[in-house]
């Protein structure tokens, strides 16, 4: 009996040592595994969110170029307003050349406000300073390749690991994006060639004729009129109509192919030159005696005037007691085929709006908001259709 | 004290012994098999909701990609892009879920309930976040992007 209950207590104690154990190492093992198994959780957690980011970074490079080039389009090519410079003073141009380098820069400082957006967001990310690099195409038909590269990979440091990408990217921007062609339209337009002055040349073309040229006929040296005086009876308010002819040809909207193409005056000056033509300038007995060369008679019992006339004198007069008679020494000239002829001219500052035909999304500061915008290239010129005068 | 340990005490020590070793390996070996599955699962359900985000946005929605989509829903108004969300999010469940709701920041993309849930799918055991670049503007360059449903 006392050995069956000796091996009942042992039984009990073994029993006992066993399950206890059992449960240990099977609670303890399930809590290392689920701690495990919490960190592993975090660590693919923080890899699909890494994954995420990865795939915005492309996306937020490409708003950061369309939004720097949106603003260098609005400064003109410039970067800041400070710099911003005519594009054309009368014939002196300013052609933003480093418009690339300027959109560049903006591009660069985007991308930076992005990642460090990123960073306030998420604190576990880390990126090193960007760095942007254009290369243009030199053939024809291949695209922009914008080169986006950082000194070292980007970080996500979790509590206890840390994932390191690479956050370098290449955007391909096709050649064929209308953005570019503002500028290349711009400088043939205004650069190139001086289409203001043309525009205030056709109107000047385009003027009516009674306005540019006054046919007088034959006149006499002693008849002719003032040369304004002739134009306002003719043509009257020639300048202001001038200058609307020319504000009417300048701010004529213009479509090509991608781009629109808007001006529109912000200042203009005009002014008018009359000169006058003849054939021919000569004395005329039509228009009268201009110098009589008088010479003192005695008339006698008859009157002076009687006198003269009978002696075959063209003129008389009776002066101090005195007869004198005289023939015509000169007589006044006429201008056969007058007309007088008008130039006019214009000094214009011009607003110059060029814009895309496709809209893309972009940020206005002045208008506080994101919408689809066509992107614009704007910019001023002053030009006049002679470029010695220059009253602007 | 050694006269007092019979064989037959020995013997029934032994036996008890030989069936608890049996036993624990079986409990002990069960027990291994339900922690894994345990651990599985922990792994899995965090895990499902971030990777069935991450790969929504990689898909391709006519020539954007849908983070790009996304990203930019506030400035274009394309209802057939939240047609193609519903359903990309919908025939993502082997069976029709409980309920979805994809939101950019504060707002509602795409939202749908069963019919017997009543909640407003918010603090759901599936959820996930991230971020997302958002066009360049002043008031913030990013913005959470929240998958949360029941399935």
């Amino acid at each position: 009996m006392k050995g069956i209950f000796v091996g009942t207590v042992l039984l009990i104690a073994i029993l006992t040592l066993i399950i206890s154990g059992v449960f240990f190492v099977v609670l303890s093992s399930e809590y290392i595994n689920l701690k495990v198994s919490l960190k592993a959780s975090e660590v693919l957690k923080a890899a699909d969110i890494v994954e995420a980011v990865k795939r915005g970074l492309e996306v937020a490079y490409n708003y950061s170029f369309f939004q720097a080039a949106y603003e260098v389009g609005k400064l003109g090519g410039y970067n800041n307003e400070s710099d911003v410079k005519e594009w054309r003073r009368y014939d002196a141009t300013y052609f933003p050349t480093s418009y690339i380098e300027n959109i560049r820069i903006k591009t660069e400082n985007f991308i930076e406000e992005y990642l460090k957006a990123l960073e306030e967001d998420k604190n576990e990310f880390k990126f090193s300073k960007p760095s942007v690099n254009f290369i243009l195409p030199t053939g024809e038909g291949r695209d922009i390749k914008i080169n986006v590269s950082f000194d070292s990979p980007f970080r996500y440091s979790g509590q206890f690991f840390t994932i390191y990408d690479n956050p370098n990217r290449t955007l391909y921007i096709s050649r064929d994006f209308e953005y570019f062609k503002l500028y290349d339209t711009a400088y043939n337009l205004f650069i190139d060639k001086d289409s203001v002055r043309e525009d205030i040349e056709k109107a000047e073309d385009e003027l009516d004729d009674n306005c540019k040229v006054i046919y007088l006929g034959d006149v006499c040296e002693k008849d002719k009129k003032d040369i304004d005086t002739i134009l306002e009876n003719n043509c009257p308010s020639a300048d202001e109509k001038f200058k609307e002819k020319v504000i009417q040809e300048i701010e004529k909207p213009i479509s090509e192919d991608d781009v629109n193409i808007n001006l529109y005056v912000d200042k203009i000056e005009v002014k008018h030159e009359g000169r006058e033509i003849y054939d021919s300038f000569q004395e005329s007995s039509d228009c009268g005696c201009k110098i009589i060369d008088w010479l003192q008679v005695d008339n006698g019992t008859a009157t002076c005037d009687e006198y003269c006339t009978s002696n075959n004198y063209e003129y008389s007069k009776f002066e101090n007691n005195q007869c004198f008679c005289g023939n015509c020494a000169e007589h006044y000239k006429k201008y056969y085929n007058l007309r007088y002829k008008y130039s006019y001219f214009s000094a214009v500052r011009v607003i110059a709006n060029i814009t895309t035909k496709s809209q893309y999304l972009a940020y206005d500061a002045t208008e506080g908001n994101v919408k689809l915008r066509n992107f614009t290239l704007t910019f001023n010129l002053t030009t006049s259709n002679d470029y010695s005068w220059k009253p602007i | 004290m050694k006269s007092q340990i019979s064989l037959f005490d020995i013997g029934v020590i032994a036996i008890a012994i030989v069936i608890f070793a049996v036993i624990s390996i079986f409990l002990l070996e069960n027990l291994h098999i339900f922690t894994k599955r345990v651990v599985v699962e922990v792994v899995y359900d965090t895990n499902e909701a971030y990777r069935f985000l991450t790969s929504l946005l990689s898909l391709n929605y006519t020539s954007y990609t849908v983070y790009e989509m996304i990203s930019s829903i506030d400035y274009i108004d394309d209802q057939s892009f939240v047609s193609f969300l519903n359903s990309s999010i919908y025939y993502y469940f082997e069976k029709p879920p409980i309920c979805y709701k994809l939101s950019l920041g504060s707002k509602v993309l795409v939202e749908f309930k069963n019919e017997s849930y009543s909640g407003d799918c918010k603090n759901t055991r599936f959820n996930a976040v991230v971020p997302i670049f958002v066009p360049y503007n002043k008031a913030g360059l990013v913005k959470e992007l929240y998958l949360n449903y029941e399935r």
